[in-house]
């Protein structure tokens, strides 16, 4: 097994990933604080018993036990070098996870307490993202700019054909021919998601019902994104520019480290935040709790509003019984595949 | 302009479009909504409660069709200028027995008579002074 730091970034990034999914799995067994569990506003009653006693026992120990199993598989393809069991680390805890959440939940939901669905609006203030909001997520297509600037000047020195992956130790794994497109393609993809991000706040403030947890809500949401648009900015760019930099083998690690660690410091930022916005934060009684489909899917035809808060408090989701909710659903997914696409598509030497 | 925010039960037996016209007549009356006011367009207004469009354009309508907001083509609800009516002695009745029939059933529900009070001079204070 390798033992350098910097080959062990995308390792580090993977187990902060792994805590990081626990920790948000195991928030919510204190949401609404002291009067429910999974979000769900239960029954003094049941709070106090023995079987709801052994719910959040078992939940607790099941979330750990799936935080383990994934470090242990990704330890397993980290020493074999296999980049595609790494991926079935994540994988294999999100699903788990999936599943307890999803049976503890109807465990609890008989034992729910009725609460209004109350939403609020504003007669006076305009809903939306503020013009300085709109400036900070776009300004992260500035060093997309930059990067393409770059790459036309020096055009010429990018080879003919160049590494497009690496292994999780640096190793170059794929190799295309030198394209427009194929140069181009990592500053698309960053260029596109920026401006879907942009896109999303927008509809998230416009078209997400109004609760007493918005305000806290969708500021951490707002800000989480910036800094999302910011990541991939940065970092799709560095990508895009490995090819005229040509970079040694002694200098690539290096610079594959960076954009790991960027990535870690983004992961360390997320989690803070969370820990801050949603420490007693009361769950979200703006949907009702029978209409989330094993209470992760919401699912309301009589419920007008596209997007709706998380139980949880933490983001957003679409109601799926809205047809538009779909169309952007496929959506999402498609800027999401495109890279998946475009490496089983593009031409290999 | 302080924010003037109104809620709308979803699970309640008073339909929604009726929520809003009470809550949005309240504020015109006590005058936390004044004349040449904007409200929020029907589209804004209905994504902010997560209710149907139309939800929110019966609304409108009924508070045009008394008089309070203007509801031209192509722009957003303004808040009319508006002289107080006159109540005729029939429609003050009419009110008064509704009033006596809330009462009635708030005191049937348990809720003190010093509550009530306090509640409706807290509805009756001016905006500003609302706690």
């Amino acid at each position: 097994m390798p033992t350098s730091i910097l080959n062990s970034a995308p390792l580090l990034v993977l187990f902060g990933e792994i805590v990081l999914l626990a920790i948000l799995f195991l928030i919510p067994l204190k949401v609404p604080s002291g009067a429910g569990m999974l979000t769900i506003p239960v029954q003094a009653e049941f709070l106090a018993s023995a079987a709801a006693r052994r719910i959040v026992r078992i939940y607790r120990v099941a979330d750990i036990l799936l935080a383990l199993v994934a470090f242990a598989i990704a330890l397993l393809a980290w020493s074999r070098q296999s980049d595609t069991a790494l991926i079935l680390a994540p994988i294999t805890q999100i699903i788990g996870l999936c599943i307890l959440w999803t049976l503890s939940w109807r465990a609890v939901l008989p034992h729910r307490v009725q609460q209004p669905i109350v939403r609020t609006a504003s007669l006076t203030e305009a809903p939306g993202p503020t013009p300085a909001w709109y400036a900070a997520t776009l300004a992260a297509l500035l060093p997309v700019a930059l990067a393409a600037a770059y790459l036309a000047a020096h055009w010429s020195r990018i080879p003919q054909s160049f590494a497009t992956r690496y292994t999780s130790t640096g190793q170059p794994a794929e190799w295309v021919t030198r394209t427009p497109f194929a140069v181009a393609w990592p500053l698309l993809l960053a260029a596109g998601l920026i401006l879907w991000i942009a896109f999303f706040g927008w509809l998230l403030t416009r078209y997400a019902p109004s609760s007493t947890n918005k305000p806290r809500v969708l500021g951490f949401t707002l800000d989480i994104l910036r800094s999302v648009a910011w990541l991939l900015g940065i970092n799709l760019s560095a990508v895009a520019l490995l090819p005229v930099l040509n970079l040694s083998s002694s200098a690539l690690p290096i610079f594959l480290g960076s954009m790991m660690a960027l990535m870690l410091v983004f992961l360390i930022y997320v989690i803070v935040r969370v820990w801050h916005t949603f420490r007693g934060l009361p769950s979200d009684q703006s949907t009702p709790a029978q209409r989330w489909v094993a209470g992760l899917f919401y699912y309301n035809p009589d419920d007008a509003a596209l997007l709706v808060l998380k139980r949880s408090g933490m983001g957003y989701t679409f109601n799926m019984a809205r047809p538009a909710a779909w169309i952007l659903m496929a959506g999402i997914l498609l800027v999401a595949l495109i890279p998946l696409i475009w490496t089983l598509t593009s031409h290999r030497s | 302009m302080a924010d003037i925010s109104i809620s709308v039960t979803l699970d309640s037996p008073v339909p929604a479009y009726r929520q809003v016209v009470d809550q949005v007549r309240m504020n015109l009356v006590s005058g936390a909504l004044a004349a040449g006011d904007p409200l929020p367009s029907v589209r804004s207004l209905a994504a902010q409660l997560g209710v149907h469009f139309n939800t929110i354009a019966d609304a409108y309508r009924e508070l045009a069709s008394e008089g309070w907001i203007d509801l031209a083509h192509g722009k957003r609800a303004v808040v009319l200028p508006r002289s107080r009516p006159q109540l005729d002695t029939a429609d003050s009745d009419n009110l008064r027995q509704r009033l006596r029939a809330i009462v009635a059933e708030l005191r049937i529900k348990g809720v003190p008579a010093r509550t009530i009070e306090r509640d409706v001079a807290e509805i009756l204070k001016p905006e500003s002074a609302r706690s």
